[in-house]
């Protein structure tokens, strides 16, 4: 249980690093810190599948794009300074007290239906079957959305197709 | 299992079909070199491929409905009817991408390939039955309709138009990917028939919480459809984009989301219960702020795309009050709102495009004095705005008398007066163009090369329907009729 408070906590503080820190290194740093944690508490709740997916997509792969895609632009001139307004802060605390009444809610209230689905059965084995039984149609849609995503990036970045029209 | 599969393809062949023309494409497009042989091949195959996808959804209409792949996925008369009327928009939107030099002749390949791809999302979306399915869909259309809004690359508003369009979206559906996950907290299931027993069984305490969680889900599909709050993204990503690919945003992600907002609403809320009263509130003030916001801001545009991009999130607003009744007869209007909502749309921007073609900009003066010289062509676009603003006795009269109807008869008296009010403040704007076309002398004699014979052929084939389905609507609303959903 300890552990558990430690990790939402320190998820907490990492997210609210990410959005308040004045050094854009040090958001994606605390980006980065918070997507690991949440892996931690994945593995925590027993689901390790997920929590190495978690690393490995989420923390190793998007996270480090970001640091990259810092290290490649200049930085000086992405400096984190939004301005601040009246509307902003009406809607955040808005949103903000709908979230806690709901969490409030959930804790009052002894939501059951999670108990329903098994977390630590996640074997890969368990796992694959359904993924090519039960969501077989969403697996296969996902490769036509892969696909047509590639193409769709040549679109973006090919120069040569620019190029060719520049003449026309 | 594995025979059971095979089953379900026979009842998903258009989908099939699609993808088969969708890496058909990708595979000619990467054959041939010889750039006029290339588009010769693209052009037939896209042609093949759409209308054998048409055909396979007329040959699905009349069976009965039925869930497949695991109960993924829906087949029902009123999913088959929408996907109909979104394959009708692609058709509208690649024929005219084959002339329109909106598009760079080197990308044209490549916006049919990703249209069909946007397509298959679309009908993700219409035929989604559970959640996994309904993200899915959202994301497909979205994804690939980001780099569409983009293909004018050395564009500056093309390029902010993308990138405008990504940022929102991704945004939104992360949002109501966050609803979502909500709601399988709370309920343990991803499949929407399971969800809707489970939601009768819990207590109000618990109903409260589902309650933002549906409100979350409604901003990611609320976004696809333009509705209000989240419409922000839509003019500047009509206008920036080039004019094929808006006329295709205006209909297929439009649909989409209107038939997955049907789909749940009918699935969730029929049974009686504070989450019913709930969404009837929420979709009735969206479909007020809809109708009025997009008709009050389309009134001051200079742009005609601009104005086509307000007067369609008007149109969205409509069909989204076609949806507070939740009963059939509403089905029924939006339904047939959706069939008359392609061609009018279809037309506007044909010749919108064509028009744009010629000058370089799509402003109200282009269309000054078009009657004297394209008549046949003015009184096409005519009939188009009279439709719009829902004159009888064509299409969009009845289209929207429908859904008044509707409303009336379950006493929805305020909506139904909004929405009167707002299609009198419409007819000051589409009546702009009308009153430029005729009354305006006209800015020179050129000839514009986009109103060919073939091309005023395939503008007035568009508008017959308009002119059809104002008349002799009952065989479609008879169709209409039969769009019934299918719940399991």
């Amino acid at each position: 249980m300890a552990i558990d408070i430690l990790l939402t906590l320190l998820t907490v503080v990492f997210s609210l690093m990410v959005v308040f820190s004045k050094k854009t290194v040090v958001a994606a740093f605390s980006l980065l810190m918070t997507l690991l944690v949440i892996a931690m508490i994945y593995f925590q709740l027993g689901t390790v599948f997920l929590s190495a997916v978690q690393v490995l997509v989420n923390a190793g792969a998007i996270a480090i794009l970001f640091v990259f895609v810092m290290m490649l632009i200049n930085l000086e001139q992405f400096q984190n300074n939004r301005e601040k307004s009246k509307w902003k802060l009406i809607v955040s605390t808005l949103t903000m007290l709908v979230l806690l009444g709901v969490f409030a809610l959930v804790i009052n209230n002894n939501i059951e239906a999670l108990s329903v689905v098994n977390l630590t059965d996640n074997s890969m084995k368990t796992l694959f079957a359904k993924l090519f039984d039960v969501y077989y149609l969403p697996f296969e849609m996902a490769t036509v959305l892969l696909l047509a995503s590639i193409v769709a990036s040549i679109v973006i970045t090919s120069h040569d197709k620019a190029e060719k029209l520049e003449e026309k | 299992m594995y025979l059971n599969y095979l089953a379900n393809v026979g009842r998903y062949i258009p989908e099939l079909l699609l993808v088969v023309l969708m890496v058909g494409l990708i595979l000619i497009e990467a054959t041939y070199s010889n750039d006029e042989k290339n588009k010769k091949y693209i052009f037939i195959a896209t042609c093949i491929g759409l209308v054998a996808t048409l055909a396979a959804l007329i040959a699905n209409f009349s069976a009965k409905g039925e869930a497949i792949f695991s109960n993924s996925m829906i087949i029902d008369p009123f999913s088959t009817v929408m996907k109909m009327i979104m394959v009708i928009g692609t058709f509208g939107a690649f024929y005219l991408s084959s002339f329109s030099k909106d598009i760079y002749e080197s990308l044209k390949t490549e916006f049919i390939i990703l249209a069909v791809g946007v397509l298959i999302g679309g009908m993700i979306l219409a035929s989604a039955n559970n959640m996994l399915m309904i993200y899915l869909g959202i994301e497909t259309l979205s994804i690939l309709s980001y780099v569409m809004a983009s293909l004018k690359k050395n564009d500056e508003r093309s390029s902010e138009a993308g990138l405008k369009y990504a940022l929102y979206g991704g945004v939104s559906s992360g949002i109501a990917l966050f609803g979502l996950s909500h709601m399988f907290g709370v309920l343990g299931t991803i499949q929407f028939a399971g969800m809707a027993e489970m939601i009768t069984k819990l207590d109000k305490a618990q109903i409260m919480i589902l309650m933002p969680s549906f409100i979350l889900f409604f901003v990611g599909i609320g976004y696809k459809i333009a509705s209000v709050p989240f419409h922000m993204w839509a003019p500047d990503v009509y206008e920036g984009s080039p004019t094929p690919v808006t006329t295709f945003f205006a209909v297929v992600p439009k649909l989409a989301g209107i038939s997955a907002l049907v789909r749940v609403t009918m699935i969730f809320f029929t049974v009686q219960s504070p989450l019913r009263v709930g969404w009837i509130g929420l979709m009735m003030v969206m479909a007020a702020l809809t109708m009025t916001v997009g008709n009050v801001s389309a009134i001051n545009q200079k742009s005609v795309k601009r104005m086509l991009a307000y007067s369609s999130i008007s149109h969205a607003g409509i069909m989204m009050a076609g949806l507070v009744l939740i009963n059939q007869i509403g089905v029924r209007a939006v339904v047939f709102y959706g069939i008359t909502y392609v061609f009018m749309t279809l037309v506007a921007f044909y010749i919108t495009s064509i028009v744009q073609d010629k000058y370089g900009n799509d402003h109200f003066d282009r269309f000054q004095g078009l009657a004297y010289r394209y008549p046949f062509m003015a009184v096409m676009m005519t009939v188009t705005m009279f439709s719009l603003i829902g004159l009888p006795p064509l299409a969009g009269f009845v289209a929207k008398w429908n859904i008044i109807n509707a409303l009336l008869s379950s006493r929805y008296y305020s909506l139904a007066i909004i929405l009167v009010l707002n299609s009198a403040v419409s007819a000051f704007y589409y009546l702009k163009i009308v009153r430029l076309m005729t009354l305006k002398t006209q800015e020179s004699n050129e000839t514009i090369e986009g109103f060919g014979f073939l091309n005023q052929l395939v503008v007035v084939a568009l508008t017959a329907p308009v002119f059809v389905l104002g008349i002799f609507w009952e065989s479609v609303m008879g169709l209409a009729e039969g769009a019934k959903i299918f719940i399991k």
